[in-house]
């Protein structure tokens, strides 16, 4: 491993380039998905125009994961190694994932109310994301109810590890249990069971909601990084 | 080690005293607030008498941990040669004898409250035994990793009650399944399995948990 490439001056060099062109990217990719979501992809024969909030509530459910999966495996190489770097992107990530969570939620009860007739069901799948923001919201609570960030920073990095038990109750609960939410469409054995021309924009705003995280969490790492050495600095005076 | 966790157990009774009249008083006053209607009461007591033992079992096992770190109890166990994680097995196996037991008979015994047939007490208390041990390490998980916070008790409700939700599920469907009179052997299997496993993991993280509390 090339431990020079996990300094944090070095991340703070090569992100000075790379911020601009994530953020150009996330735009691009914005309108692009706009465009071809809002615009050129077809409605859909059952549900009609209601169908394009999948455009912004799949990748959301998609980031939501995903950024849980990178704040535990950020969580886990600040445990064994106590690497800087990672508990600083750890940090920065995790109130981003708890935005697409939240986001997720939100777009999928109004989804769900002209479709399934009710902004909200106990169904499995819907219940274990809303345990995935409760995870978060935990996440932040106990970093937060410590005197001493570097405290309360292992004790939430332990929490997050923990909750990677739910991840794959997600995955799987709509296959596991019989539920009102719909089955993957994507990420099926025998391809993907939906047509290129809708298929195209959810990639697209996958893109770019990708971008986005990107963006966001060089600017928050940078910013938490600076934050610390002006704190080294306060306590050398 | 257990016969010491047992003691120490013993020593704190005054903690225990108030968790236990907490867990009376408390399904004492839902059963009171829902009225004389049987079918309600009957319906909605296994998840009462479940949620009620979760939170006294979250609110009182950090309580203990609090004070046994007063007591330096905690640095000592770091510096014996064995490994934390039997520390913290014994003191679960420890707290599910002096408390999980008797909460499971007081519960039993105030079933009446809600008018329940004498089977579903029966699987009530069977299915709070599997998944006790469960609810108590993860207690003590929730004590350490708050252990030097400033939020407290609130804050392990929050921490740690979504990760309960596994075990609350199960162990209703295994209720339910009684009540419909089918065939709950595999709702058994499910409750057993995934309060193991929520032994296991949360076990190991208190291990974690513990030195990075104590050596900060």
């Amino acid at each position: 491993m090339k431990y020079h490439l996990a300094q944090p001056s070095f991340f703070l060099k090569i992100t000075r380039p790379l911020l601009p062109a994530s953020g150009f990217l996330m735009t691009i990719f914005f309108i692009a998905g706009l465009y071809t979501s809002l615009v050129t992809s077809p409605p859909d024969y059952l549900q009609g125009d209601g169908m394009r909030i999948m455009y912004v509530h799949v990748p959301a459910s998609w980031m939501a994961l995903f950024v849980y999966g990178f704040l535990a495996l950020m969580s886990f190489f600040s445990l064994v190694w106590r690497h800087p770097l990672a508990e600083v992107l750890a940090i920065s990530a995790a109130p981003i994932g708890a935005l697409f969570t939240a986001l997720s939620l939100i777009t999928g009860s109004l989804w769900g109310k002209p479709m399934w007739g009710t902004y909200w069901v106990w169904d499995a799948r819907l219940t274990s994301v809303l345990i995935l923001l409760f995870l978060y919201g935990g996440y932040w609570a106990l970093y937060k109810s410590y005197t001493r960030p570097d405290q309360g920073l292992r004790a939430a990095s332990i929490l997050a590890l923990v909750g990677v038990i739910n991840l794959p109750i997600i995955k799987g609960s709509v296959e596991w249990w019989n539920t009102l939410h719909q089955p993957a469409s994507l990420t099926k054995l025998s391809g993907p069971s939906i047509h290129v021309s809708m298929l195209t924009p959810l990639l697209l705003m996958a893109g770019a909601y990708f971008f986005y995280f990107l963006t966001v969490l060089i600017l928050r790492a940078c910013k938490e990084l600076k934050t610390r050495k002006l704190m080294i600095l306060e306590s050398m005076k | 080690m257990i016969r010491r966790e047992l003691r120490n157990l013993y020593l704190h009774g005054g903690t225990l005293l108030a968790t236990f009249s907490f867990f009376v008083f408390a399904l004492f006053c839902i059963a009171l607030t829902l009225g004389p209607h049987e079918n309600i009461l009957k319906q909605s007591a296994p998840a009462l008498i479940w949620i009620l033992a979760i939170l006294s079992t979250l609110f009182s096992t950090p309580l203990l941990l609090k004070a046994e770190a007063k007591e330096g109890l905690l640095d000592e166990i770091l510096l014996h040669p064995s490994s934390p994680a039997f520390y913290l097995l014994s003191k679960t196996i420890a707290e599910c004898i002096l408390f999980g037991l008797p909460l499971i008979v007081v519960g039993a015994c105030l079933s009446s409250f809600f008018l329940l047939p004498y089977k579903d007490i029966l699987t009530l208390s069977l299915t709070l035994l599997i998944g006790f041990p469960a609810l108590s390490s993860l207690g003590i998980l929730g004590g350490l990793l708050t252990i030097h916070s400033q939020g407290g008790g609130l804050l392990i409700a929050l921490l740690i009650l979504p990760l309960t939700l596994p075990l609350l599920l199960f162990g209703l469907a295994v209720m339910e399944m009684v009540r419909l009179g089918l065939d709950s052997s595999a709702s058994f299997c499910l409750l057993t399995g995934v309060a193991l496993l929520l032994v296991i993991i949360s076990i190991t993280a208190s291990s974690w948990a513990l030195r990075f509390a104590i050596e900060g």
